[in-house]
């Protein structure tokens, strides 16, 4: 995935949403294009589930689609979007919440039998940040992989920059436990 | 694999497989995307166009609402005391005066309409007096009138 500047990234939405603002619908695809593959990864961190994940981003799309001014107009046009997400996967979570019930303790039942027989680490990480509570987890996505700042994780999440430090904290600990035995155990192999 | 001695060389574990983060979309995703915020997009306008036509109805309700009461205040008007029906009002403003000639209504001024129209009134009293006072003088009401008796 190639990774773009904060601030060049930021020129790029604002000019898309501005082109589907002037043309209609039909430039969607473009800022589709650019944001889709960095929104599913937040999403599904949010959501923990692929198909929800992709309806969040649909929405999301949508929504824009149908008042791209704000996202034009937005002072930050990425944490805006992640934002929009976020609200989105958090509706769909809402609706879907007798059916969560379910399949969190299906996920449960599933943990405890799962091996990690892949060598792949991004699939190692993205197990072990399942394992993590969403609000930490999702702060260890846009920390790192989004490369924000505590300042606007608050910002998107809607909470203060020192909860956000804290969880994120939380988070590497709880990383650090889950990823260590690993190595151990590729060590004694 | 995963060597770290502190959060921060994790931290760096993680940055290194964000490229490899990469969360493949479902290949119809994109259009059926597309579809759904032109579907949202019409359905957006189609709304707008129900909420303008309701509106404009609205407002021809109103309109002519407003010019049904204000024709009924201008009728009242004509037949309040003091304003000829000849003269077309609205509001406060004169609009014109009629080009048909008023017919006046004639008034019967001999004996014995004046006392049919007394009789019909009911006043009998006054039936009387107007039999005296034309037994008392001579000629019509008019002559009357003009000799001031």
């Amino acid at each position: 995935m190639e990774k773009q500047s904060p601030g060049k990234f930021a020129a790029k939405i604002r000019c898309c949403a501005n082109d589907l603002q002037d043309h209609g619908v039909d430039k969607l695809g473009s800022l589709y294009d650019l944001t889709a593959h960095r929104l599913i990864r937040y999403a599904v961190t949010v959501t923990k589930n692929m198909s929800d994940a992709e309806d969040a981003i649909q929405a999301t799309m949508v929504r824009i689609a149908v008042k791209p001014k704000i996202l034009a107009t937005a002072q930050q046009p990425w944490p805006y979007l992640l934002r929009v997400t976020r609200n989105e996967a958090l509706r769909i979570l809402q609706k879907r919440k007798p059916i969560q019930i379910f399949a969190q303790c299906r996920q449960l039942w599933a943990r405890d039998s799962e091996t990690v027989e892949e060598n792949d680490e991004a699939q190692m990480i993205r197990k072990a940040l399942k394992r993590l509570p969403t609000s930490q987890s999702e702060v260890v996505v846009l920390k790192i992989w989004e490369d924000m700042t505590f300042a606007e994780i608050a910002n998107v999440l809607d909470e203060s920059p020192n909860t956000v430090a804290s969880r994120y904290r939380y988070a590497l600990q709880k990383l650090d436990n889950y990823l260590r035995p690993m190595t151990h155990e590729d060590i004694n192999v | 694999m995963f060597e770290f001695e502190d959060h921060h060389s994790l931290e760096e574990q993680l940055m290194k497989v964000s490229s490899d983060s990469a969360i493949p979309l479902r290949g119809s995703h994109r259009q059926q995307v597309l579809d759904a915020a032109r579907q949202a997009r019409s359905r957006k306008i189609y709304k707008r166009s129900i909420v303008a036509g309701v509106m404009f109805f609205l407002a021809i309700t109103l309109l002519s609402g407003m010019r049904d009461s204000e024709r009924t205040q201008t009728a009242a008007s004509d037949r309040g005391p003091g304003w000829s029906k000849a003269i077309y009002v609205k509001s406060s403003q004169v609009l014109g005066i009629s080009t048909t000639t008023h017919q006046p209504v004639i008034i019967k001024t001999d004996w014995n309409s004046v006392q049919a129209t007394l009789k019909q009134t009911g006043e009998w009293g006054l039936v009387d007096a107007v039999v005296q006072f034309r037994n008392e003088r001579a000629g019509t009401i008019e002559q009357i009138f003009h000799r001031g008796d």
